[in-house]
């Protein structure tokens, strides 16, 4: 499965990675803490999505669809 | 003023992101509402200092297709809360020098203090809430992503 970063998160992962398939976010979040150490604290501050859709912890993935790895806003 | 005529961010063609230099003046005249008294513009400018630094620009980036729907959920809600007659914002795309427009919000209600109520939350929350982040870029050329200091609930998953 194809996993996006944005921002901050692009000083611990390229822009766009591969990854095994996971089930749910809370299964990816920790693979990628697991890859990341570093980028631990971040990663727990962040929203996941896929399109327009915001994903709780215990959602399941749909794999066939890029997740997006969103850290907290800074716009404005 | 026909009823139509006015901005509504219900519109399935409403744009609330542009990588285009934005027209607050245009924006606001958009939002001209017959019912409406208290018209409150705010626009978020690119400043030239920070961190005790000088800025050249900043870039924004934006997760477009969730950053577009929650930009009017917030107008919307903000519309609902506050009985406002419209709302609208507009953020910037990609690279905004320093002294231009990265963000206008529109609010307009029959009377003042709800416009101004309303224009502050809705900032607050395209602040928070929205796939957004800037880059602030240097004059010496280096960079770093600012924060804005989101409360917690509004993150994680």
């Amino acid at each position: 499965m194809q996993v996006l970063f944005f921002a901050g998160l692009k000083k611990y992962f390229q822009p766009a990675i591969e990854m095994p398939a996971h089930d749910t976010v809370a299964s990816l979040l920790a693979a990628l803490k697991a890859q990341q150490h570093e980028a631990s604290e971040l990663l727990d501050q962040s929203r996941f999505a896929q399109g327009d859709q915001i994903l709780m912890l215990d959602s399941p993935i749909q794999a066939h669809e890029p997740i997006v790895v969103l850290p907290p806003s800074s716009g404005g | 003023m026909n009823p139509s005529s006015f901005f509504h961010p219900a519109a399935e063609d409403s744009v609330f992101l542009s990588s285009e230099p934005l027209h607050p003046a245009s924006l606001l005249q958009q939002c001209q509402h017959p019912e409406c008294g208290g018209l409150v513009m705010f626009c978020g400018d690119v400043r030239l200092r920070n961190m005790g630094r000088q800025v050249s620009a900043i870039e924004y980036e934006v997760y477009v297709p969730l950053a577009q729907k929650t930009i009017r959920q917030i107008l919307l809600d903000a519309i609902q809360t506050y009985q406002l007659g419209t709302a609208h914002a507009v953020h910037r795309i990609g690279l905004v020098p320093v002294g231009q427009t990265a963000v206008v919000v529109v609010t307009a209600h029959r009377h003042r203090m709800e416009a101004y109520k309303a224009n502050e939350e809705i900032i607050y929350r395209i602040k928070h809430e929205v796939p957004i982040w800037k880059k602030e870029i240097f004059t010496e050329g280096d960079f770093h992503w600012a924060s804005n200091d989101t409360p917690r609930e509004l993150n994680a998953p």
